[in-house]
């Protein structure tokens, strides 16, 4: 079962630290795939924007010459977004709080990002 | 302008705070160059458009995960990075980096610079409005440039005579409009409007309807962070925050589905009564046309820069854009027209006091 494949690699991702709190993988037209979102966090919404962010952010990487995009991480005051693609067709989306340390959030989505490459091929 | 000299300081400053990084851009957060120094071939009003617009979405993209206001984005490449601050002051800030300066470092490298600029130019800032500063402002994103317009336009009327002929168009219809019959062959523009909103809208094209239509799906995204956007800065408007305080919650309801309706490709009869429904709630409501027409140039600014990060090809993005601006006018009369006739009534009144 591949569904439950990938929601086990989100689960996976959520759980291996206290720090990152949600995930979900999304299509890059914007649509869920598979999603370990918090409470009260609307899928369709959190796909639409995380797509709509990525395909933005490919076209400012272009414009300002920094070549293919690779991840967005997106800062707020309370946390953290993670976003990269995954596969062709898929994005990664992580939310950890402020306290997550970088380093480690990169690492760890990389892995997710990496097994569900290999799930969706 | 006065802003030249005050930019020229700027861009030094910019230039100046950290030679390490590989460019830097101050913008507005509706997109527009206020100082930038990019790497050769990068187009500044592109690139600050679009970071703009990223800058936007991804504060959207931050409430919906609720990790709280943006803080910043970091756009991770292959050959390179490149960091979006949030300056006060309105300011957005962009700082780019090559692959081998290392994350850490860029951050700091970013933060100091623009606490640079703040601190040296943040009186500058704060004084005036950010658009005053405003680099040669991108021609095709203000103004509906003649060459957007196209021979498909009659009258290429559009943007500023329309406004004042609506509101002192003296025939503002019989106030059932749907008894008029046809008008003959190349009809004014405002007696169609006024009369019979039925024939569709004489200022725009069907392209124009078209691509308007065509271009839902990438600004339906969007159109949350700009109904924020536009609230937030009406309530923080001293002149214009009392008419909203206390109901922008409900007031958002209504807002979002009005700019969704400009997507839809649809500007007929139905279009047409919304708009009048709208302007006839606003002058109930006793809101002055200020109101309106302060609204209207806010979305003129902050359109164009989403529309051309996310229409690619530039062609279709300035076409999409001129499109947008006419369709902002054309609901811009409809809804004006409302006080018109208010006007109009008073007119009337003063007219007969003095002869009878």
């Amino acid at each position: 079962m591949r569904e439950a494949e990938i929601q086990t690699a989100l689960v996976t991702l959520t759980n291996g630290s206290v720090d990152i709190e949600a995930a979900a993988l999304v299509s890059r037209d914007g649509l869920i795939i598979a999603s370990a979102l918090a409470a009260g966090m609307d899928e369709a919404r959190v796909a639409a924007i995380v797509a709509a962010v990525l395909s933005l952010g490919d076209r400012m990487s272009t414009e300002l010459s920094r070549g293919q995009l690779e991840q967005v991480l997106i800062t707020g005051k309370a946390g953290h977004v993670l976003l990269q693609q995954s596969g062709n067709h898929a994005v990664l989306c992580t939310i950890a709080n402020k306290a997550v340390k970088l380093g480690l959030l990169f690492m760890d989505a990389n892995r997710a990002a990496e097994t569900i490459t290999a799930l969706l091929a | 302008m006065s802003g030249t000299g005050d930019r020229g300081a700027l861009l030094n400053t910019l230039k100046k705070s950290s030679p390490e990084l590989d460019g830097m851009a101050l913008l507005t957060r509706e997109g527009l160059v206020v100082a930038a120094s990019l790497p050769p071939g990068c187009d500044e009003a592109r690139s600050c458009a679009v970071t703009a617009a990223v800058e936007a979405l991804s504060d959207a993209m931050a409430k919906e995960a609720r990790c709280g206001a943006l803080e910043q984005v970091l756009i991770r490449s292959h050959d390179g990075n490149a960091v979006v601050l949030r300056g006060r002051e309105g300011a957005v800030f962009c700082a780019l980096s090559g692959r081998s300066m290392q994350l850490g470092l860029l951050f700091i490298n970013a933060a100091r610079a623009l606490d640079t600029v703040l601190s040296q130019h943040g009186n500058l800032l704060a004084a005036m409005p950010l658009e005053a500063l405003v680099a040669e402002p991108e021609p095709a994103a203000l103004e509906v440039p003649p060459a957007a317009a196209e021979p498909v336009l009659p009258e290429p009327d559009t943007l500023q005579p329309a406004a004042p002929e609506a509101s002192v168009e003296p025939e503002p219809a019989a106030p059932e409009p749907a008894a008029e019959p046809a008008p003959e062959p190349g009809p004014a523009v405002a007696e169609v409007l006024v009369a019979k909103p039925e024939p569709l809208v004489p200022v725009l094209s069907v392209a124009d309807q078209e691509i308007l239509a065509s271009i839902r799906d990438y600004i339906t995204p969007y159109i949350p962070a700009l109904t924020d956007r536009f609230y937030e800065v009406i309530e923080e408007e001293p002149q214009m925050g009392p008419y909203v305080k206390g109901r922008v919650e409900a007031l958002k309801v209504t807002h979002s589905p009005w700019l969704t309706s400009l997507f839809s490709g649809d500007y007929g009869a139905e279009f047409a009564r919304r708009q009048a429904e709208i302007g006839q709630a606003h002058v109930r409501a006793n809101i002055p046309p200020v109101f309106v027409a302060a609204s209207m140039s806010f979305l003129r600014l902050i359109f164009p820069p989403v529309i051309a990060s996310c229409v690619v090809d530039p062609e279709q993005a300035e076409a999409a854009t001129a499109a947008l601006l006419r369709l902002l006018s054309y609901s811009q009369r409809l809804i004006d027209d409302k006080y018109a006739q208010v006007l109009e009534r008073v007119d009337q009144t003063r007219q007969t006091r003095p002869g009878g």
